[in-house]
């Protein structure tokens, strides 16, 4: 019996993907710091669920599709040491700050930014998820299938760790 | 202070969760300042640019094509590869077991060497054919016209006519096939000549013919066969196969007037050199006139 809210209708399932696999591509992302291969993970994943569609109920597409790319990420016996060259968030064209103020914000990105790739994967993703993709930590427990607590754990421990980390440089 | 007992405690402070106490209790904290700048930060991070619909149409060519009923087509990938292989096979077995063959054509000459270096020099308009992939178990060769073989010592060398077989273990000797002449001439070694159930052995410098109805072996001196040489030689040989070996040599017909007689046993040798001169050697004496009815023509006439 087809449900009201089936994946396997179309409408539905393009539904899910706009809706979740922009975050699915960036957590990927952060795993494995190569777009092009988060996208494969995620592709398979959409594809994975529509095979699946009559098994997997809406409520649970989310998570579905994170334990799927997860698994697949897992699954790829080659993956690269994670270097994450995160875009700046749009520029600003015209400035009142000064020179130096700008030279040091620059030197303080480039060390963020080295801080996070040697963050661990558990780390990197959930505080990249939180910062970059604004999710609530709820959220993040849910895509990844663990404690709200866990998350919290993580990100603090993230936290602790690029502070560490941007001291010593 | 809490953030050192509480794993959760930073998490907490980041997400708005701490109390007024606890705040202003961290605020005071040295590193307070470090981490205010790294959240702030690392919310100006941004991934790399993301295209939703290409993925999403990525996605759903996928499903389609995976919906597609799964027809193995007649002509897939595998069964191009499969038919190419067996023809690649089918066609070395095929040039594995067809024969090899060589000819010449009037007036040339060939040295062939065969698979185990034994040697073969055909005269002209003569062909042999072997079979390359059985040479190792059966020195075989079929042979039409004339040849002089150098045979490397092995397995027994057999050269099939239609007349009859000449085996060697290692010799070299001359065959000539002419419809029903065959003659052996053996230079160096043993050579056995099977003709019509009889055997006959020839060593060096003997010589054995057998035509219709005669059967003939004589000894000579030459060590190769004249024909290498740029001569052709005979002996008592009967007059229509001197005639033949004329025209084998010269592209040449050669028609003979009703009263000659072509059995005649002809002894002696011509040129390849020069097909007047070969003329007047052989039926000047024979006290024959030859004619040339054209450039390729020639009558002969009694005197």
């Amino acid at each position: 019996m087809e449900q009201e809210n089936s994946i396997c209708k179309p409408k539905v399932f393009e539904e899910v993907f706009d809706t979740h696999s922009e975050s699915l591509r960036n957590y990927m992302f952060y795993k494995c710091g190569d777009v092009d291969l988060a996208e494969d993970f995620v592709q398979e994943s959409y594809v994975r669920l529509w095979k699946n569609c009559a098994k997997v109920l809406i409520t649970k597409a989310k998570s579905y599709l994170f334990t799927v790319a997860n698994n697949l990420f897992l699954n790829h016996v080659a993956h690269k040491k994670v270097v994450l060259k995160h875009q700046k968030a749009q520029e600003k064209k015209y400035t009142y700050e000064t020179p130096e103020f700008l030279l040091e914000e620059k030197e303080f990105m480039v060390k963020l930014q080295n801080a996070i790739s040697e963050l661990s994967e558990k780390q990197r993703e959930v505080f990249l998820l939180n910062r970059i993709d604004k999710k609530k930590y709820s959220e993040i427990a849910e895509m990844l299938g663990i404690s709200v607590k866990a998350v919290e754990k993580r990100i603090s421990a993230a936290l602790k760790k690029l502070r560490e980390k941007i001291d010593v440089i | 202070m809490e953030i050192n007992k509480d794993e959760t405690f930073l998490a907490k402070w980041m997400n708005g969760e701490l109390n007024a106490e606890e705040l202003e209790a961290f605020k005071k904290h040295p590193d307070f300042p470090l981490y205010e700048k790294i959240i702030f930060k690392s919310e100006k991070l941004a991934a790399p640019p993301y295209d939703k619909q290409k993925l999403l149409s990525k996605v759903k060519e996928e499903i389609e094509d995976a919906k597609k009923p799964k027809v193995v087509s007649l002509y897939s990938k595998f069964t191009i590869v499969a038919a190419a292989s067996l023809l690649i096979l089918f066609s070395i077995f095929y040039f594995k077991n067809s024969a090899t063959v060589y000819n010449t054509n009037f007036g040339e000459q060939l040295a062939v060497n065969l698979p185990d270096d034994s040697e073969v020099i055909l005269n002209a308009k003569s062909s042999i054919s072997f079979k390359e992939n059985e040479w190792s178990k059966a020195r075989t060769i079929n042979l039409k016209g004339e040849a002089f073989f150098k045979v490397n010592k092995g397995k027994t060398f057999t050269v099939e006519t239609d007349l009859g077989k000449v085996t060697v273990l290692g010799t070299q000797f001359n065959v000539n096939i002419e419809n029903d002449l065959l003659q052996v001439n053996c230079y160096e070694g043993k050579v056995k000549v099977s003709v019509n159930e009889k055997d006959v052995f020839l060593t060096k410098g003997k010589a054995f013919r057998i035509t219709k109805d005669t059967t003939e072996e004589w000894e000579f001196k030459a060590n190769n066969p004249s024909w290498q040489n740029g001569e052709s030689t005979f002996n008592s040989v009967p007059l229509k196969y001197v005639i033949k070996a004329i025209t084998d040599q010269y592209n040449v017909e050669i028609n003979a007037a009703e009263d000659i007689n072509l059995n005649y046993l002809y002894t002696g040798a011509f040129t390849h050199e020069d097909l007047k001169i070969a003329l007047e050697t052989v039926f000047t004496p024979l006290k024959i006139k030859f004619e040339f009815t054209n450039k390729s023509t020639i009558l002969l006439v009694k005197h």
